[in-house]
Protein backbone atom coordinates (compact mmCIF):
# COMPACT_ATOMS: atom_id res chain seq x y z
CA UNK A 1 0.00 0.00 0.00
CA UNK A 2 1.78 2.92 -1.16
CA UNK A 3 1.36 6.67 0.30
CA UNK A 4 -1.61 7.95 -2.49
CA UNK A 5 -3.45 4.60 -0.95
CA UNK A 6 -3.33 4.75 2.66
CA UNK A 7 -3.67 8.78 2.12
CA UNK A 8 -7.61 8.00 0.20
CA UNK A 9 -8.20 5.19 3.28
CA UNK A 10 -7.73 7.81 5.74
CA UNK A 11 -9.87 10.39 3.96
CA UNK A 12 -12.44 7.38 3.03
CA UNK A 13 -12.31 6.64 7.26
CA UNK A 14 -13.18 10.21 8.14
CA UNK A 15 -16.24 10.12 6.01
CA UNK A 16 -17.56 7.33 7.48
CA UNK A 17 -16.92 8.43 10.65
CA UNK A 18 -18.44 11.58 9.88
CA UNK A 19 -21.27 10.19 8.54
CA UNK A 20 -22.08 7.97 11.38
CA UNK A 21 -22.18 11.36 13.50
CA UNK A 22 -24.79 12.16 10.78
CA UNK A 23 -22.94 14.59 8.76
CA UNK A 24 -23.19 13.52 5.28
CA UNK A 25 -21.13 16.60 3.71
CA UNK A 26 -19.14 15.19 0.74
CA UNK A 27 -15.42 15.73 1.57
CA UNK A 28 -12.62 15.83 -1.33
CA UNK A 29 -11.20 12.82 -2.01
CA UNK A 30 -7.98 12.27 -3.65
CA UNK A 31 -7.27 9.31 -6.13
CA UNK A 32 -5.15 6.57 -5.13
CA UNK A 33 -4.52 5.17 -8.50
CA UNK A 34 -5.60 1.55 -7.64
CA UNK A 35 -8.47 0.38 -9.46
CA UNK A 36 -10.84 -1.06 -6.43
CA UNK A 37 -9.79 1.84 -4.03
CA UNK A 38 -10.93 4.61 -6.55
CA UNK A 39 -14.15 2.33 -6.67
CA UNK A 40 -14.59 2.20 -3.48
CA UNK A 41 -14.14 6.15 -2.95
CA UNK A 42 -16.73 6.64 -6.07
CA UNK A 43 -19.71 3.87 -4.07
CA UNK A 44 -18.85 5.37 -0.88
CA UNK A 45 -19.22 9.18 -2.71
CA UNK A 46 -22.43 8.12 -4.04
CA UNK A 47 -23.96 6.79 -0.69
CA UNK A 48 -22.77 9.79 0.96
CA UNK A 49 -24.19 11.62 -1.53
CA UNK A 50 -28.04 9.67 -1.08
CA UNK A 51 -27.40 9.95 2.71
CA UNK A 52 -27.36 13.27 2.22
CA UNK A 53 -30.37 13.54 0.38
CA UNK A 54 -32.49 11.23 2.54
CA UNK A 55 -31.20 13.02 5.41
CA UNK A 56 -32.88 16.44 3.88
CA UNK A 57 -36.04 14.79 2.65
CA UNK A 58 -36.85 13.00 6.21
CA UNK A 59 -36.14 16.37 8.06
CA UNK A 60 -38.57 17.85 5.50
CA UNK A 61 -41.31 14.80 6.28
CA UNK A 62 -40.50 15.36 9.76
CA UNK A 63 -41.55 18.65 9.54
CA UNK A 64 -44.84 18.13 7.53
CA UNK A 65 -42.87 19.70 3.96
CA UNK A 66 -45.12 17.53 2.17
CA UNK A 67 -44.85 19.80 -0.74
CA UNK A 68 -41.38 18.24 -1.23
CA UNK A 69 -40.54 16.15 -3.74
CA UNK A 70 -38.74 12.96 -2.66
CA UNK A 71 -35.44 12.14 -4.43
CA UNK A 72 -36.17 10.06 -7.45
CA UNK A 73 -34.07 6.47 -7.48
CA UNK A 74 -32.92 6.47 -4.17
CA UNK A 75 -33.60 3.52 -2.60
CA UNK A 76 -32.37 4.34 1.17
CA UNK A 77 -35.58 5.92 1.01
CA UNK A 78 -38.42 3.41 -0.15
CA UNK A 79 -39.99 3.54 3.12
CA UNK A 80 -40.33 6.88 3.85
CA UNK A 81 -41.42 7.73 0.22
CA UNK A 82 -44.56 5.54 1.45
CA UNK A 83 -44.89 6.95 4.41
CA UNK A 84 -44.85 10.35 2.50
CA UNK A 85 -47.32 9.23 0.03
CA UNK A 86 -49.12 8.02 3.12
CA UNK A 87 -49.12 11.26 4.26
CA UNK A 88 -50.13 13.28 1.10
CA UNK A 89 -53.08 11.08 0.36
CA UNK A 90 -53.94 11.69 4.06
CA UNK A 91 -53.84 15.39 3.40
CA UNK A 92 -55.99 15.05 0.60
CA UNK A 93 -58.32 12.95 2.30
CA UNK A 94 -58.38 15.80 4.94
CA UNK A 95 -59.29 18.41 2.34
CA UNK A 96 -62.04 16.44 0.92
CA UNK A 97 -63.61 15.96 4.39
CA UNK A 98 -63.08 19.77 5.01
CA UNK A 99 -65.27 20.05 1.82
CA UNK A 100 -68.07 17.95 3.14
CA UNK A 101 -67.39 14.61 1.69
CA UNK A 102 -67.54 12.35 4.88
CA UNK A 103 -66.87 8.66 3.22
CA UNK A 104 -63.08 9.15 3.34
CA UNK A 105 -61.69 5.87 5.30
CA UNK A 106 -58.32 5.66 6.21
CA UNK A 107 -56.82 2.22 6.51
CA UNK A 108 -52.88 2.44 6.33
CA UNK A 109 -51.91 4.14 9.25
CA UNK A 110 -52.38 1.48 12.22
CA UNK A 111 -53.89 3.21 15.11
CA UNK A 112 -54.03 6.56 13.51
CA UNK A 113 -56.48 5.04 10.98
CA UNK A 114 -58.76 3.55 13.86
CA UNK A 115 -59.36 7.04 15.73
CA UNK A 116 -59.48 8.47 12.54
CA UNK A 117 -62.31 6.73 11.27
CA UNK A 118 -63.73 7.18 14.73
CA UNK A 119 -63.85 10.53 14.35
CA UNK A 120 -65.14 10.37 10.63
CA UNK A 121 -68.08 8.11 12.31
CA UNK A 122 -68.48 10.55 14.56
CA UNK A 123 -69.12 13.79 11.96
CA UNK A 124 -71.15 11.32 9.65
CA UNK A 125 -73.31 10.73 12.93
CA UNK A 126 -73.63 14.59 14.13
CA UNK A 127 -74.34 15.16 10.31
CA UNK A 128 -77.57 12.83 10.21
CA UNK A 129 -78.65 14.05 13.24
CA UNK A 130 -78.47 17.78 11.86
CA UNK A 131 -80.16 16.76 8.89
CA UNK A 132 -82.93 15.25 10.80
CA UNK A 133 -83.59 18.01 12.79
CA UNK A 134 -83.45 20.33 9.47
CA UNK A 135 -86.05 17.90 7.84
CA UNK A 136 -88.32 18.04 11.30
CA UNK A 137 -87.93 21.68 11.47
CA UNK A 138 -89.23 22.00 7.44
CA UNK A 139 -91.51 19.59 7.10
CA UNK A 140 -95.29 18.37 8.65
CA UNK A 141 -94.86 15.23 10.73
CA UNK A 142 -98.33 13.69 9.38
CA UNK A 143 -98.03 14.19 5.27
CA UNK A 144 -94.10 14.54 5.03
CA UNK A 145 -94.91 17.30 3.10
CA UNK A 146 -93.25 20.84 3.80
CA UNK A 147 -95.03 23.03 6.71
CA UNK A 148 -95.91 26.36 6.81
CA UNK A 149 -92.65 27.85 8.44
CA UNK A 150 -91.02 26.41 4.99
CA UNK A 151 -93.58 27.17 2.65
CA UNK A 152 -93.15 30.95 3.47
CA UNK A 153 -89.42 31.10 3.46
CA UNK A 154 -90.34 29.30 0.15
CA UNK A 155 -92.31 32.33 -0.88
CA UNK A 156 -89.82 35.39 -0.06
CA UNK A 157 -86.92 33.04 -1.77
CA UNK A 158 -88.98 33.12 -5.02
CA UNK A 159 -90.24 36.31 -4.59
CA UNK A 160 -86.55 37.67 -4.84
CA UNK A 161 -86.07 34.96 -8.21
CA UNK A 162 -86.18 35.18 -11.48
CA UNK A 163 -88.88 32.48 -12.29
CA UNK A 164 -91.65 34.00 -13.11
CA UNK A 165 -94.75 33.38 -13.83
CA UNK A 166 -95.18 31.90 -10.91
CA UNK A 167 -98.46 30.06 -9.48
CA UNK A 168 -99.88 29.09 -6.18
CA UNK A 169 -102.55 26.85 -5.89
CA UNK A 170 -104.84 26.35 -2.07
CA UNK A 171 -106.22 23.38 -1.57
CA UNK A 172 -108.65 22.65 1.05
CA UNK A 173 -109.79 19.34 2.19
CA UNK A 174 -113.39 19.11 2.69
CA UNK A 175 -115.10 16.99 5.44
CA UNK A 176 -112.38 16.42 7.57
CA UNK A 177 -114.48 17.61 10.76
CA UNK A 178 -117.34 15.34 9.72
CA UNK A 179 -114.51 12.08 9.54
CA UNK A 180 -113.23 12.84 12.88
CA UNK A 181 -116.35 13.22 14.19
CA UNK A 182 -117.81 10.14 12.87
CA UNK A 183 -114.78 7.93 12.17
CA UNK A 184 -112.25 9.30 14.90
CA UNK A 185 -109.54 11.20 14.40
CA UNK A 186 -107.11 8.23 13.67
CA UNK A 187 -109.29 7.74 10.76
CA UNK A 188 -109.29 11.97 9.54
CA UNK A 189 -104.95 11.76 9.68
CA UNK A 190 -105.40 8.62 7.35
CA UNK A 191 -107.55 11.21 4.97
CA UNK A 192 -105.11 14.27 5.32
CA UNK A 193 -102.17 11.55 4.71
CA UNK A 194 -104.14 10.43 1.69
CA UNK A 195 -104.88 13.33 0.32
CA UNK A 196 -101.23 14.81 0.44
CA UNK A 197 -100.44 11.59 -1.28
CA UNK A 198 -103.18 12.70 -4.30
CA UNK A 199 -102.12 16.28 -4.52
CA UNK A 200 -97.92 15.63 -4.29
CA UNK A 201 -98.56 12.79 -7.05
CA UNK A 202 -100.21 15.22 -9.32
CA UNK A 203 -97.16 17.83 -8.98
CA UNK A 204 -94.20 18.04 -10.81
CA UNK A 205 -90.63 18.20 -8.84
CA UNK A 206 -90.27 21.44 -9.01
CA UNK A 207 -93.35 22.27 -7.23
CA UNK A 208 -92.96 22.79 -3.54
CA UNK A 209 -96.57 20.86 -1.52
CA UNK A 210 -96.98 22.26 1.87
CA UNK A 211 -99.69 21.54 4.30
CA UNK A 212 -100.12 24.80 6.09
CA UNK A 213 -102.73 24.22 8.10
CA UNK A 214 -105.34 21.21 9.43
CA UNK A 215 -106.39 20.31 6.09
CA UNK A 216 -105.14 23.21 4.11
CA UNK A 217 -102.46 22.97 1.71
CA UNK A 218 -100.39 25.27 -0.58
CA UNK A 219 -98.90 25.10 -3.92
CA UNK A 220 -96.00 27.16 -5.01
CA UNK A 221 -95.58 26.24 -8.91
CA UNK A 222 -92.59 28.07 -9.82
CA UNK A 223 -92.36 28.96 -14.00
CA UNK A 224 -96.05 28.38 -13.98
CA UNK A 225 -98.83 30.04 -15.92
CA UNK A 226 -102.27 29.99 -15.65
CA UNK A 227 -102.83 27.53 -18.04
CA UNK A 228 -100.45 25.15 -16.95
CA UNK A 229 -101.31 25.70 -13.28
CA UNK A 230 -105.29 24.36 -14.00
CA UNK A 231 -103.22 21.15 -15.76
CA UNK A 232 -101.57 20.54 -12.61
CA UNK A 233 -105.24 21.04 -10.93
CA UNK A 234 -107.08 18.97 -13.65
CA UNK A 235 -103.86 16.30 -12.58
CA UNK A 236 -105.32 16.19 -8.89
CA UNK A 237 -109.11 16.46 -9.83
CA UNK A 238 -108.21 13.01 -11.76
CA UNK A 239 -106.01 11.60 -8.75
CA UNK A 240 -108.43 12.18 -6.49
CA UNK A 241 -111.51 11.04 -8.37
CA UNK A 242 -109.44 7.00 -9.14
CA UNK A 243 -108.51 7.33 -4.86
CA UNK A 244 -112.54 7.72 -4.48
CA UNK A 245 -113.24 4.81 -7.10
CA UNK A 246 -111.21 2.21 -4.81
CA UNK A 247 -111.65 3.81 -1.41
CA UNK A 248 -114.83 2.94 -0.09
CA UNK A 249 -113.92 4.23 3.65
CA UNK A 250 -114.51 7.77 2.57
CA UNK A 251 -113.85 9.96 0.34
CA UNK A 252 -111.68 12.61 -0.61
CA UNK A 253 -112.87 15.91 -1.66
CA UNK A 254 -110.37 19.08 -2.48
CA UNK A 255 -111.72 22.49 -3.06
CA UNK A 256 -108.77 24.62 -5.19
CA UNK A 257 -108.32 27.72 -6.00
CA UNK A 258 -105.21 29.27 -8.37
CA UNK A 259 -103.52 32.90 -8.64
CA UNK A 260 -100.91 33.24 -11.03
CA UNK A 261 -98.76 36.71 -11.03
CA UNK A 262 -96.93 37.49 -14.23
CA UNK A 263 -94.15 39.40 -12.82
CA UNK A 264 -91.89 39.86 -9.71
CA UNK A 265 -92.99 41.29 -6.45
CA UNK A 266 -94.61 40.28 -3.31
CA UNK A 267 -96.23 37.10 -3.44
CA UNK A 268 -99.15 37.86 -0.71
CA UNK A 269 -101.80 39.52 -2.87
CA UNK A 270 -101.46 36.35 -4.66
CA UNK A 271 -102.03 33.84 -2.07
CA UNK A 272 -104.76 35.77 -0.64
CA UNK A 273 -106.38 35.79 -4.40
CA UNK A 274 -105.50 31.90 -4.46
CA UNK A 275 -107.49 31.50 -0.94
CA UNK A 276 -110.54 33.45 -2.34
CA UNK A 277 -110.85 31.03 -5.21
CA UNK A 278 -110.56 28.41 -2.94
CA UNK A 279 -113.32 29.27 -1.21
CA UNK A 280 -115.42 29.91 -4.26
CA UNK A 281 -114.93 26.62 -5.68
CA UNK A 282 -115.78 25.30 -2.42
CA UNK A 283 -119.10 27.08 -2.67
CA UNK A 284 -119.78 26.21 -6.01
CA UNK A 285 -118.95 22.54 -5.07
CA UNK A 286 -121.28 22.49 -2.13
CA UNK A 287 -124.00 23.94 -4.07
CA UNK A 288 -123.34 21.32 -6.64
CA UNK A 289 -123.82 18.45 -3.91
CA UNK A 290 -120.27 17.19 -5.10
CA UNK A 291 -117.23 16.20 -2.82
CA UNK A 292 -117.19 19.36 -1.55
CA UNK A 293 -119.98 19.30 0.30
CA UNK A 294 -119.10 19.54 3.82
CA UNK A 295 -121.32 18.97 7.18
CA UNK A 296 -119.74 21.68 9.40
CA UNK A 297 -120.02 24.60 7.09
CA UNK B 1 -62.03 -13.72 -29.11
CA UNK B 2 -60.52 -11.59 -31.95
CA UNK B 3 -58.72 -12.98 -34.48
CA UNK B 4 -58.95 -10.87 -37.67
CA UNK B 5 -56.67 -8.15 -38.58
CA UNK B 6 -58.50 -4.99 -37.85
CA UNK B 7 -57.36 -1.45 -37.88
CA UNK B 8 -60.28 -0.47 -35.05
CA UNK B 9 -60.25 -2.03 -31.79
CA UNK B 10 -62.98 -4.14 -31.59
CA UNK B 11 -62.33 -5.40 -28.00
CA UNK B 12 -65.61 -5.19 -25.90
CA UNK B 13 -66.30 -6.05 -22.35
CA UNK B 14 -68.73 -9.04 -23.63
CA UNK B 15 -65.26 -10.55 -24.87
CA UNK B 16 -64.31 -11.51 -21.80
CA UNK B 17 -66.80 -14.30 -21.78
CA UNK B 18 -69.21 -16.29 -19.10
CA UNK B 19 -66.54 -16.75 -16.71
CA UNK B 20 -69.17 -18.53 -14.32
CA UNK B 21 -70.28 -20.87 -17.01
CA UNK B 22 -67.17 -21.32 -18.32
CA UNK B 23 -65.20 -22.38 -14.73
CA UNK B 24 -68.04 -23.76 -12.74
CA UNK B 25 -65.50 -24.86 -10.47
CA UNK B 26 -62.18 -23.02 -10.71
CA UNK B 27 -63.75 -19.86 -10.44
CA UNK B 28 -63.12 -16.40 -11.74
CA UNK B 29 -59.77 -15.40 -9.90
CA UNK B 30 -56.60 -17.01 -10.61
CA UNK B 31 -52.55 -17.03 -8.68
CA UNK B 32 -50.60 -12.94 -9.63
CA UNK B 33 -47.79 -14.77 -10.60
CA UNK B 34 -49.97 -16.59 -13.71
CA UNK B 35 -51.52 -12.75 -14.30
CA UNK B 36 -47.75 -11.40 -14.49
CA UNK B 37 -46.54 -14.17 -16.24
CA UNK B 38 -49.08 -13.54 -19.55
CA UNK B 39 -47.48 -9.86 -18.97
CA UNK B 40 -43.78 -9.90 -18.79
CA UNK B 41 -43.46 -12.47 -21.64
CA UNK B 42 -45.80 -10.42 -23.92
CA UNK B 43 -43.38 -7.37 -22.64
CA UNK B 44 -39.89 -9.11 -23.45
CA UNK B 45 -41.29 -10.82 -26.96
CA UNK B 46 -42.76 -7.12 -27.99
CA UNK B 47 -39.43 -5.28 -26.50
CA UNK B 48 -37.56 -8.11 -28.24
CA UNK B 49 -39.34 -7.54 -31.73
CA UNK B 50 -40.35 -3.57 -31.54
CA UNK B 51 -37.94 -2.22 -29.53
CA UNK B 52 -38.57 -0.44 -26.08
CA UNK B 53 -40.31 2.95 -26.84
CA UNK B 54 -42.92 0.88 -29.30
CA UNK B 55 -43.34 -1.66 -27.13
CA UNK B 56 -44.50 0.46 -24.27
CA UNK B 57 -46.36 2.34 -26.32
CA UNK B 58 -48.24 -0.70 -27.69
CA UNK B 59 -48.87 -1.57 -23.85
CA UNK B 60 -49.92 1.51 -22.87
CA UNK B 61 -52.13 2.00 -25.71
CA UNK B 62 -53.56 -1.74 -24.87
CA UNK B 63 -54.03 -0.42 -20.88
CA UNK B 64 -55.92 2.87 -22.62
CA UNK B 65 -58.25 0.24 -23.63
CA UNK B 66 -58.76 -1.64 -20.74
CA UNK B 67 -59.33 1.40 -18.81
CA UNK B 68 -61.90 2.59 -20.84
CA UNK B 69 -64.06 -0.67 -21.16
CA UNK B 70 -63.07 -0.98 -17.07
CA UNK B 71 -64.85 2.40 -16.34
CA UNK B 72 -68.16 2.05 -18.86
CA UNK B 73 -68.62 -1.49 -17.20
CA UNK B 74 -67.24 -1.07 -13.80
CA UNK B 75 -67.50 2.40 -13.04
CA UNK B 76 -70.49 4.50 -12.29
CA UNK B 77 -69.55 7.92 -13.93
CA UNK B 78 -72.50 9.53 -13.09
CA UNK B 79 -70.91 10.22 -9.73
CA UNK B 80 -69.07 13.55 -8.54
CA UNK B 81 -65.52 13.09 -8.76
CA UNK B 82 -64.92 11.97 -5.15
CA UNK B 83 -67.38 9.52 -5.40
CA UNK B 84 -66.13 8.33 -8.44
CA UNK B 85 -62.05 8.13 -7.18
CA UNK B 86 -64.40 6.34 -4.09
CA UNK B 87 -65.73 3.65 -6.20
CA UNK B 88 -62.75 3.76 -8.26
CA UNK B 89 -61.01 2.60 -5.34
CA UNK B 90 -63.50 0.29 -4.00
CA UNK B 91 -63.30 -1.65 -7.16
CA UNK B 92 -59.54 -1.63 -7.76
CA UNK B 93 -59.37 -2.87 -3.94
CA UNK B 94 -62.36 -5.74 -4.77
CA UNK B 95 -60.45 -7.02 -7.74
CA UNK B 96 -57.16 -6.76 -6.24
CA UNK B 97 -55.41 -4.46 -8.30
CA UNK B 98 -54.09 -2.74 -6.36
CA UNK B 99 -54.30 0.02 -3.46
CA UNK B 100 -55.47 3.28 -5.14
CA UNK B 101 -55.19 6.51 -3.62
CA UNK B 102 -55.36 10.53 -5.02
CA UNK B 103 -52.40 12.33 -3.50
CA UNK B 104 -53.10 15.99 -5.49
CA UNK B 105 -55.90 16.67 -7.33
CA UNK B 106 -56.75 19.83 -9.15
CA UNK B 107 -60.69 19.83 -10.83
CA UNK B 108 -59.98 22.89 -12.46
CA UNK B 109 -56.58 21.81 -14.79
CA UNK B 110 -57.78 18.67 -14.11
CA UNK B 111 -53.89 17.31 -12.94
CA UNK B 112 -54.01 14.71 -10.82
CA UNK B 113 -51.46 12.75 -8.71
CA UNK B 114 -52.48 9.62 -7.67
CA UNK B 115 -50.55 6.40 -5.94
CA UNK B 116 -50.86 2.37 -6.47
CA UNK B 117 -49.93 0.20 -3.45
CA UNK B 118 -49.62 -3.26 -3.98
CA UNK B 119 -50.15 -3.23 -7.15
CA UNK B 120 -50.98 -6.29 -9.60
CA UNK B 121 -48.45 -5.66 -12.30
CA UNK B 122 -44.89 -4.58 -10.30
CA UNK B 123 -44.93 -4.78 -6.39
CA UNK B 124 -42.20 -6.57 -5.49
CA UNK B 125 -40.58 -7.06 -8.92
CA UNK B 126 -36.86 -7.11 -8.98
CA UNK B 127 -35.03 -3.50 -9.15
CA UNK B 128 -34.79 -2.40 -12.53
CA UNK B 129 -33.84 1.16 -12.31
CA UNK B 130 -36.89 2.41 -14.53
CA UNK B 131 -40.43 2.81 -14.33
CA UNK B 132 -42.41 -0.60 -15.63
CA UNK B 133 -46.32 0.34 -15.62
CA UNK B 134 -46.61 1.47 -18.70
CA UNK B 135 -49.97 -0.24 -19.04
CA UNK B 136 -50.93 1.19 -15.83
CA UNK B 137 -50.43 4.56 -17.51
CA UNK B 138 -52.75 3.40 -20.33
CA UNK B 139 -55.41 2.10 -17.93
CA UNK B 140 -55.72 4.90 -15.91
CA UNK B 141 -55.62 7.25 -18.58
CA UNK B 142 -58.57 5.08 -20.40
CA UNK B 143 -60.85 5.33 -17.38
CA UNK B 144 -59.68 9.50 -16.93
CA UNK B 145 -61.03 9.63 -20.28
CA UNK B 146 -64.09 8.04 -20.53
CA UNK B 147 -65.14 9.70 -16.95
CA UNK B 148 -64.14 13.71 -18.15
CA UNK B 149 -64.52 13.26 -21.80
CA UNK B 150 -61.08 14.18 -22.45
CA UNK B 151 -57.59 12.68 -23.56
CA UNK B 152 -55.28 12.11 -20.64
CA UNK B 153 -51.69 11.58 -20.34
CA UNK B 154 -50.44 9.60 -17.47
CA UNK B 155 -46.88 9.03 -16.88
CA UNK B 156 -45.17 6.99 -13.97
CA UNK B 157 -43.25 8.88 -11.81
CA UNK B 158 -42.06 6.45 -9.05
CA UNK B 159 -42.49 2.76 -9.66
CA UNK B 160 -41.81 -0.61 -7.39
CA UNK B 161 -39.36 -1.81 -10.26
CA UNK B 162 -37.39 1.83 -9.70
CA UNK B 163 -36.98 1.08 -6.18
CA UNK B 164 -39.76 2.68 -4.48
CA UNK B 165 -42.34 0.96 -2.69
CA UNK B 166 -45.31 2.34 -4.63
CA UNK B 167 -46.00 3.59 -8.09
CA UNK B 168 -46.87 7.27 -8.42
CA UNK B 169 -48.55 8.32 -11.62
CA UNK B 170 -49.11 12.06 -13.12
CA UNK B 171 -51.74 12.95 -15.20
CA UNK B 172 -52.94 16.04 -16.90
CA UNK B 173 -55.01 16.00 -20.13
CA UNK B 174 -53.62 15.55 -23.54
CA UNK B 175 -52.46 18.42 -25.00
CA UNK B 176 -50.88 20.01 -21.99
CA UNK B 177 -47.80 18.28 -21.68
CA UNK B 178 -46.10 15.12 -20.42
CA UNK B 179 -46.68 15.49 -16.68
Amino acid sequence: MNEHDQRLLRELTEQVTRAVRGDFTPGMLSRSGEAQLDALADALARLMEELAQAQEFITALSMGRLDMEPPPRNHLLSSFKQLHANLRHLTWQTQQIAAGDLNQRVDFLGEFSVAFNSLIAALREKRTAEDRLRYMNNHDSLTDLYNRSYFTEEMERIERGRRYPVSIMLADLDGLKRVNDTLGHAVGDRLIQHAAQVIRHSVRGDDVVARIGGDEFAIILPATDTATAHEVRDRIRRSEELFNLECRNYVIGISIGIATAEQGGPLAEVLRLADKRMYDDKFARKKAGGPGRREDE
Amino acid sequence: MVKKEHSLYRFEWKNLGDIAAGRPNLGDTTHVAVYRLMQYTLRDVLVTRYGLETASEILREAGRLAGSEFCGNMLDTNLDFNGFIADLQDKLRTLNVGIFRIEKADLESLELVMTISEDLDCSGLPMLDDTICEYDEGFLAGIFKVYTGKEFNVREVDCWASGERTCRFAAKPAGEGIP
